[in-house]
């Protein structure tokens, strides 16, 4: 029975470019795996670092039964800190499934946090008041709790100003493999994004290799969730230009 | 752009080209140059140390700031890794700082835990073996150093003329071990990691290294993105993430290898396409004598081995193994065919078999009799699960019957020769091998009443309450015993300290110094990097300051012929240096001299090793290790091999100079098919699998403790087939139950994952201590290696809804 | 403006690598580093990122190359900007 890596016997053909390539800045695609800039895992440098942070690990592997998706589960396990300073004063945020263009969000949303309260798996939480105009609003962050897209969208249906809107696509973002950072992009393996994500069809794997389709994938941040690499090897984009509803 | 900075971004890139062309500077060591390490800043320092994980044994470079662990990165200067990492290897830095580490000895008095004084608990440890030193045993593991391993040895078996001192690894490789003594007659494989670079067909039998191995399979399907033709072959028992790179996989039968190996030496006789010269110059045959079969067994003539194999005819291995029978010819041919080069590897499929010795052999003998043997990619290699099962327990012979250096306890003149190496009075050592690992547990499971003559047990670096099979059996049954008392060396809570009376915090990696040696006969040495926290110490000192209470209290083991302590290091002006004192434990390097004194038995198997300092300037070197004129000192690759042996005469082709019929030839075996002891039946239809998952290593105690880990492997599962999931009516991610004659656990389904087992097979991963499977699994074992089968036993699985009913 | 630092291997079993060198010189977009028979280090300094493209592609075919690595990639300062950045970001 032949798989698919069984087609690969064949001499390595040159690397090449496509003009997209080029214009997106990926010549690292020209390396060979071996010339790739070593990963490197960093831990907190000193017991401060990581008790002031949410990287601590928990005190004991949990023994509650996990959540899942798919039947596939995903522990709340504290959320990987990368970067601590402040963040800029201008960028894209994640907002649950559903919502209308940004300046329609930011002008109909109350900040009222029904939709914080019904979410069942914490993934919604308000932007803290360091985030200025858009404090108090909803947002997701997948490094801390992805969004598990549940059917009913109980998000939805507690938004009563209508900002959420079960009229609009719930995409809320897209997801990009980085591979100079992906494991299996340096002569290991991992599959775990494939294995977790919970949207069928949206990962798939070749030479043992991830790949996201941005044309299906809801952006809902589980592979970066889940993402062993030293370096989260996930990008994960916000939805941009959301469609408006006529007011 | 300003010309000034496009002619500095110029010349970086000339430098950046130019210094690839003109290749990399030298490695200044053991502090790693800093044109090598990642550059972090002038303020981390940087040294290397191999992995605590499995046994390949890859190379890290530990970045070490103000006395933590801050960075990891693979070392491009190890053989075995090449720079590259497998996704465990990259958090290993992370193990040392979980938030629940073991900082002081706790005591368990009335049923709680309190902290008490290292004083009192060696004190404690020394009274109680000092009331009963033939009731005490000590439970260890692959993952002590050699070090650690040799000093647990000598105070047990040299001090305490008690052999009673056994290790995880029996649970793990002792069928590898029977294997390789029973064809070779001495253990440990002839080839290397290189057969993985030359092979041109690679056979994983029930073996999945894409997952428990990552780095070793990566060398070979890297080997297929440059262009190289390998073939893969997948034999097993469910469909792997190996399977997924394989070109061909052949699902057999839970014990369908042993029918396997059987059926491809029969076509290589009926072909008349085994390699004639070979076998008459350096291979005999053998089977188990008919009344009370022995490890060496009886010789037996070509024409009956002939006669034997006869029977395994294809289709006759097809019935027993599930594999079709052309696909059995298409092995035959492979192996018939001289021009190809072959390399088997196997791990804990083939070990954990109540056939286990006899797979073992057999696998040996199809590369042997077909010729595929010791030529760079053609040979039979198993690997190992822990980092130091070869180096520790294979090595220093951490078994209830081994001495050092591949001696066993039975053999006057092997007991004599440690008695001298040790200068300890004629007669010390006990010639009655001690209990092995199931056999122990059972004893301190036991009361006294019923026979159980083990009341202490002190386990360091192991997890028996969680890996031991038939947990309620041979563990649970403790907790109601109160004349028990387990003492636990560890580094965090485990299923293990659940039922101790007393826990040792330990030491941990980097925060001590340390020699492992890995699957390819590779000794490994580092430094200790940074302290270990609160009162946690090493292994090692725990079991000499053990030994010095007792020689306190007059314990005349621990004393040697001319009445020094048996672990006493002396200063230049042949002071003892108090090493039994924490405080005082690292004046000296205690490592570097319990590694120069076992130095001395390795000769004998010839498994020379090099002084300590070489060790410090490589990155491992393979044994044996000889010095040569210059005085440098040069590792093996190739065992047996005269191209490549430094044992085998000037001429020689081959020679197997540990020959068990004495005459310089290996021993092609014939075993007979056995059925396994437990098939399923109407009650319990399922065959139950257990096994590892790429992300956590073994009980998960080091990596549960790591975020990204946890989060990519959050629990175990049970795998199953769609077919059987419909039938039964269970849904993806439902809790079912899984059950056995012997006990149940709870698990959540997952189907068409990772692994994908065919209809009647489920696959349990055990690292999850939240979910026990080994409450399911078998205690029978090996005949000969007393290793017990974890991958086969029948199982049902019930609906919860069902179960509670 | 791209400029890249590539190391070229060539084909051991090519005889004529000098000829092939020589033409490296003589292009101005290319300025030759350190060499030996089986590796050469050069800098690719050129206006646009098409004609980066160009002159690689021209490198990958000339006689005798068997491959090309990347060691450096340089980019102008003032490339065009990505047309990502008109987000839902919020001042």
């Amino acid at each position: 029975m032949p798989s698919p890596a069984a087609d690969d016997n064949q001499p390595s053909r040159k690397p090449t470019l496509n003009r997209r390539d080029l214009l997106q800045g990926r010549l690292w695609k020209l390396m060979r795996p071996s010339e790739r800039t070593p990963l490197v895992m960093r831990y907190p440098k000193t017991r401060a670092d990581v008790d002031g942070s949410d990287l601590a690990p928990s005190s004991k592997p949990s023994s509650k039964t996990p959540r899942s998706i798919g039947g596939i589960a995903i522990e709340p396990v504290p959320p990987t800190a990368f970067d601590t300073t402040a963040p800029p004063r201008s960028f894209p945020v994640f907002r649950p499934p559903g919502a209308v263009a940004e300046h329609q969000f930011l002008a109909g949303c109350t900040r009222c946090g029904d939709c914080v309260d019904v979410c069942p798996h914490d993934a919604i939480v308000k932007a803290p008041d360091r985030m200025g105009a858009i404090a108090g609003t909803p947002t997701i962050d997948a490094d801390a709790n992805a969004c598990l897209m549940c059917e009913d969208f109980p998000c939805i249906s507690a938004c009563e100003p209508g900002v959420l809107s079960r009229l609009l696509p719930t995409t809320i973002g897209t997801a990009r493999v980085t591979e100079h950072l992906c494991l299996a992009h340096h002569s290991t393996i991992c599959t775990v994004c494939s294995e977790r994500c919970p949207t069928a069809g949206v990962i798939s794997v070749s030479d043992g290799k991830p790949t996201i389709d941005e044309g299906t994938c809801t952006g809902c941040g589980v592979c970066r969730y889940v993402c062993p690499a030293p370096e989260n090897a996930i990008l994960l984009m916000p939805l941009l230009n959301r469609p408006s509803l006529p007011s | 752009m300003d010309s000034k900075r496009r002619g500095f971004l110029k010349s970086a890139a000339m430098a950046a080209a130019s210094s690839m062309v003109l290749g990399d500077g030298e490695f200044s060591l053991p502090v790693l140059g800093a044109a090598d390490a990642p550059n972090d800043g002038d303020d981390v320092t940087w040294n290397k140390a191999p992995c605590r994980f499995c046994g390949t044994g890859c190379h890290v470079q530990v970045g070490v700031h103000d006395g933590r662990v801050v960075a990891v990165a693979g070392d491009k200067a190890a053989e075995v890794n090449k720079g590259l990492l497998c996704v465990k290897g990259y958090h290993v830095g992370g193990i040392l700082y979980g938030a629940d580490r073991l900082t002081k000895p706790l005591l368990r008095k009335d049923g709680r835990l309190v902290e008490i004084e290292w004083d009192e608990a060696i004190d404690l440890i020394a009274k109680r073996i000092m009331d009963a030193p033939e009731k005490f045993a000590f439970y260890g593991s692959g993952q002590w150093t050699i070090p650690e391993g040799y000093a647990a040895q000598k105070l047990m078996k040299g001090g305490l003329s008690n052999n009673h001192i056994d290790p995880n690894a029996r649970l793990c490789m002792a069928s590898a071990v029977t294997g390789f003594l029973a064809t070779y007659g001495v253990d440990e494989p002839a080839g290397c990691y290189d057969d993985l670079d030359a092979c041109d067909v690679l056979i994983t039998w029930g073996n999945n290294p894409a997952e428990m191995h990552p780095i070793l399979f990566s060398r070979v399907t890297d080997r297929r993105s440059r262009g190289e033709n390998v073939r893969i072959i997948d034999i097993s028992t469910r469909r792997t993430r190996t399977t997924d790179a394989a070109n061909d996989y052949l699902e057999m039968d839970p014990h369908g290898d042993v029918a396997i190996a059987l059926g491809i030496m029969n076509q290589l006789i009926a072909s008349g396409t085994y390699d004639k010269d070979f076998v008459e110059k350096h291979c005999a045959f053998r089977a188990l004598e008919s009344e009370s079969p022995t490890l060496q067994g009886e010789a037996i003539s070509e024409d009956e081995f002939r006669k034997r194999i006869a029977a395994y005819t294809p289709e006759r291995v097809e019935e027993l193994s599930g594999v079709p029978a052309d696909k059995i010819r298409m092995l035959g041919k492979l192996f018939g065919d001289r021009n190809l080069r072959i390399t088997s590897l196997w791990c804990m499929g083939m070990n954990q078999h109540t056939m286990g010795t006899a797979v073992n052999s057999l696998v040996h003998g199809v590369h042997l009799l077909s010729g595929h043997f010791g030529r760079p990619g053609d040979a039979p290699t198993s690997l190992t699960g822990q980092p130091s099962a070869c180096g520790t327990v294979r090595e220093v012979g951490t078994l209830a019957h081994a001495l050092p250096g591949g001696r066993v306890v039975a053999n006057p003149d092997h007991r004599g020769q440690c008695e001298g190496f040790w200068n300890l009075p004629a007669g010390r050592i006990s010639p009655t091998p001690g209990f092995h690992t199931v056999k122990m547990f059972d004893q301190f499971t036991k009361s006294a009443e019923e026979g159980g003559d083990i009341d202490t047990l002190f386990v360091q670096v192991t997890n028996p309450g969680q890996t031991l099979p038939n947990l309620n059996k041979l563990f649970n049954d403790k907790e109601i015993l109160k004349d028990k008392f387990l003492i636990v060396s560890e580094v965090y809570p485990t299923a293990t300290t659940q039922l101790a009376d007393l826990i040792l915090p330990a030491a941990l990696w980097v925060e001590k110094n340390g020699i492992y040696g890995n699957s390819e006969r590779r000794t490994q040495q580092w430094f200790k990097m940074v302290d270990p926290p609160g009162e946690a110490r090493d292994d090692t000192w725990m079991t000499i300051a053990i030994a010095h209470r007792l020689l306190e209290l007059g314990h005349e083991g621990m004393k040697d012929k001319d009445g020094e302590f048996i672990f006493a290091v002396k200063d230049d002006q042949g002071e003892d240096i108090p090493i039994w004192e924490f405080e005082h434990y690292y004046d000296t390097n205690v490592d570097k001299h319990l590694f120069e004194e076992y130095r001395q038995f390795t000769t004998m198997k010839h498994k020379n090793l090099a002084p300590y300092d070489e060790y410090v300037k490589a990155r491992g070197l393979r044994w044996p290790v000889v010095q040569q004129d210059d005085g440098s000192w040069r590792e093996t690759r190739f065992r047996f091999a005269g191209f490549d042996d430094p044992f085998v005469a000037e001429g020689e082709e081959f020679d197997f100079y540990h020959s068990s019929s004495g005459d310089g030839r290996a021993q092609v075996w014939f075993h007979d098919y056995q059925p396994p002891p437990e098939v399923p039946d109407e009650e319990f239809p399922m065959w139950l699998c257990t096994g590892r998952v790429l992300e956590h290593w073994h009980t998960g105690t080091m990596t549960r403790r790591l975020p990204q880990l946890n989060r990519a492997m959050p629990t175990a599962y049970v795998e199953m087939n769609l077919q059987d999931a419909l039938a039964q009516n269970i849904r993806q991610g439902e809790t079912v139950v899984i059950e056995s004659l012997r006990g149940t656990t709870q698990l959540p389904v997952w189907i068409d994952g990772r692994g994908r087992p065919p209809r009647g097979t489920i696959f349990v991963p055990f690292f999850d201590e939240t979910k026990l499977i080994n409450n399911c699994t078998l205690d029978d074992h090996d005949p000969f290696s007393k290793q017990p089968d974890y991958k086969k036993c029948a199982a049902r699985v019930r609906k919860l809804s069902e179960a509670s009913s | 403006m791209p400029i890249s630092g590539l190391v070229i291997t060539f084909d051991q079993t090519f005889d004529h690598i000098d000829e092939t060198l020589s033409r490296l010189r003589a292009e101005p977009a290319i300025e030759v580093g350190a060499c030996d028979r089986q590796q050469c280090a050069i800098v690719v300094d050129t206006p646009s990122q098409a004609d980066d493209k160009k002159i690689y592609q021209w490198v990958q075919d000339l006689p005798g190359v068997a491959g090309i690595q990347v060691a450096f990639v340089g980019f102008d300062d003032d490339a065009t900007p990505d047309s990502s950045s008109t987000t839902d970001s919020v001042d």
